[in-house]
């Protein structure tokens, strides 16, 4: 049976991210109104939900990456919301993340790209790093192109090299942003079968912030949906699929019209054609 | 009035929050040596990357700059039998003004907009971002040995700069004008003194270097993520750090050189 996050107001050891009244804006815009959200255990959770909903903004707030404006992140137990910069920077070490356009540092070879977490946080041996490196890009299938530059690797080779990257120091915790957009069918089953794969044989907690539905909840064990700043569903994805929710159906059919509605508010059509004087 | 009044106030706050932003950056950054242990490749590749690709334009530009500087000295000294003081004009007026100011010019347009547009596309692409969550302050990786760099370059550049500029001077002022060899290097060595005249202008160049680098950096961070964002923090960098050096030049010379 899969495991479902606690209740919002207890926090229990299975989960490994406990989020609590978070809010964040930016400037006057508030993205993230009070939300509450639990990442279970070793498992993959996904965050979805419409464009613009605040899904990268709640990554970059799991990794610290920008300050929320109330509320508390607790990371492996640790409220990362309290850290100075230089503890942050060593809980970041337990992370992974895969960004969208792959981040790959583009004066480093692939090879260099994955060993560079290796060169700066350890000091294994050259032998050693190499074994290493070469172990997580024949895992990503890209064992072949160790000596090719960035700028030489098609979308889905740098997020695959990214990936390997992003898992070269086994980190608790991975987290993907949009890792199936602009994809082909072809490499999005590849990156899909890498993210189950790695999140069976690592053991790692796993977050998918997409809006992939077909692929993402083919692989999630546990979803929330986000909209309008706060959550409005959660759960294992066939609780979330039935739900009444209209807002919620909406976006898992597509359909374009509806509680998001297709037209973003504007004065009367007629009266900005200039059909109606006032 | 009440308008105006609110956006002159919220512009003096931006640019408040701007050069606070500015000095945090400066603070983190300069806080500490660049780091050793990533090896010290981090910095030297730096300085190769900022001072020696400067190497050309400021060997170029100072040795037509000497050239001109001589042509136009030797018609004025000329005219009343004082071209035997050719070399004291050139040298005077390279160590002290013009070897800082224009190396600094170039060092702005060469080195201050690459700096600038590099960190801008770096967090453009999500660079830093992936930097940081791999646990690595971009601060001491990417910040501190560029802006080192920029330090440790200025003073050189311009050194060299005064360098060639002098040479191209006795390219036109003695093979070409005929200018005696023995008068434009004897009066150069009589008039121009080391702390008065050499440490001042490597004093300058220092300021320079730390002022330059400091906007580009700074600029570049700060950039909005975008290509449009890149572009203007790329003009910002040129633009300030030219007025910067300006100004700066001005207040030294005053404090160096006023008159006591």
């Amino acid at each position: 049976m899969r495991p479902t996050p606690a209740d919002n107001s207890t926090a229990t050891a299975s989960n490994w991210i406990e989020i609590r009244n978070l809010s964040f804006s930016h400037g006057p815009r508030l993205i993230l109104d009070n939300i509450d959200v639990d990442i279970p255990r070793g498992r993959i959770t996904s965050i979805m939900g419409p464009s613009g909903c605040g899904k990268t903004t709640l990554l970059r707030l799991i990794g610290s990456q920008l300050r929320p404006a109330a509320g508390s992140i607790h990371v492996g137990g640790i409220d990362i919301t309290r850290l100075t910069r230089a503890e942050l920077f060593v809980q970041r070490q337990r992370m992974g993340m895969l960004f969208q356009t792959g981040a790959l540092f583009t004066d480093l070879s692939v090879f260099e790209n994955v060993a560079f977490p290796l060169r700066v946080h350890t000091s294994l041996s050259e032998r050693m790093i190499r074994d290493l490196v070469l172990m997580k890009l024949n895992a990503v299938g890209l064992r072949g192109a160790r000596d090719m530059m960035p700028a030489e690797l098609s979308g889905g080779m740098t997020r695959r090299a990214a990936l390997a990257r992003a898992i070269i120091l086994d980190p608790e915790l991975i987290m993907y942003d949009e890792p199936f957009a602009g994809q082909d069918p072809i490499f999005a089953g590849v990156l899909r079968d890498l993210i189950r794969r790695i999140n069976q044989s690592m053991e790692c907690t796993c977050i998918i912030v997409s809006h992939d539905i077909n692929e993402t909840l083919s692989i999630t064990d546990y979803m929330y949906v986000l909209a309008d700043g706060g959550v409005i569903g959660h759960g294992v994805p066939d609780q979330v699929i039935d739900s009444d929710n209209q807002h919620v159906r909406q976006f898992l059919q597509g359909l374009p019209d509806g509680p998001v509605p297709f037209h973003y508010p504007a004065p009367d059509y007629r009266q900005d054609l200039g059909l109606e004087m006032t | 009035m009440l308008e105006f009044l609110r956006q002159l106030g919220s512009s003096g706050m931006q640019v408040a929050a701007t050069f606070g932003r500015a000095g945090i950056l400066c603070w983190q950054a300069l806080w500490g040596l660049p780091d050793w242990r990533a090896g010290p490749g981090l910095l030297v590749r730096q300085v190769y990357f900022v001072g020696v690709y400067s190497l050309i334009i400021i060997i170029v530009s100072g040795t037509l700059i000497g050239m001109v500087l001589a042509l136009q000295g030797y018609t004025v000294l000329v005219r009343f039998g004082a071209e035997a003081a050719l070399g004291q004009f050139v040298s005077l007026t390279l160590l002290r003004e013009l070897g800082p100011v224009v190396a600094a010019l170039l060092f702005v347009g060469r080195a201050g907009s690459a700096v600038t547009a590099e960190i801008g596309l770096m967090k453009a692409t999500d660079q830093l971002a992936a930097m940081e969550m791999i646990g690595v302050d971009p601060m001491k990786r990417i910040i501190r040995p560029r802006l080192w760099a920029g330090i440790i370059c200025m003073p050189v550049l311009a050194q060299v700069f005064n360098m060639v500029a002098i040479w191209g001077a006795v390219a036109v002022g003695v093979n070409w004008l005929g200018v005696d060899a023995g008068s434009f290097w004897s009066n150069m060595q009589q008039v121009v003194e080391f702390r008065e005249d050499v440490l001042n202008g490597v004093i300058k160049a220092f300021a320079f270097g730390v002022v330059i680098t400091w906007i580009a950096v700074f600029e570049g961070y700060d950039a909005e993520p975008t290509s449009e964002g890149i572009s203007t923090a790329t003009t910002r960098t040129v633009v300030y750090s030219s007025l910067a050096v300006l100004a700066m030049d001005f207040l030294l010379t005053a404090v160096m050189f006023g008159v006591h």
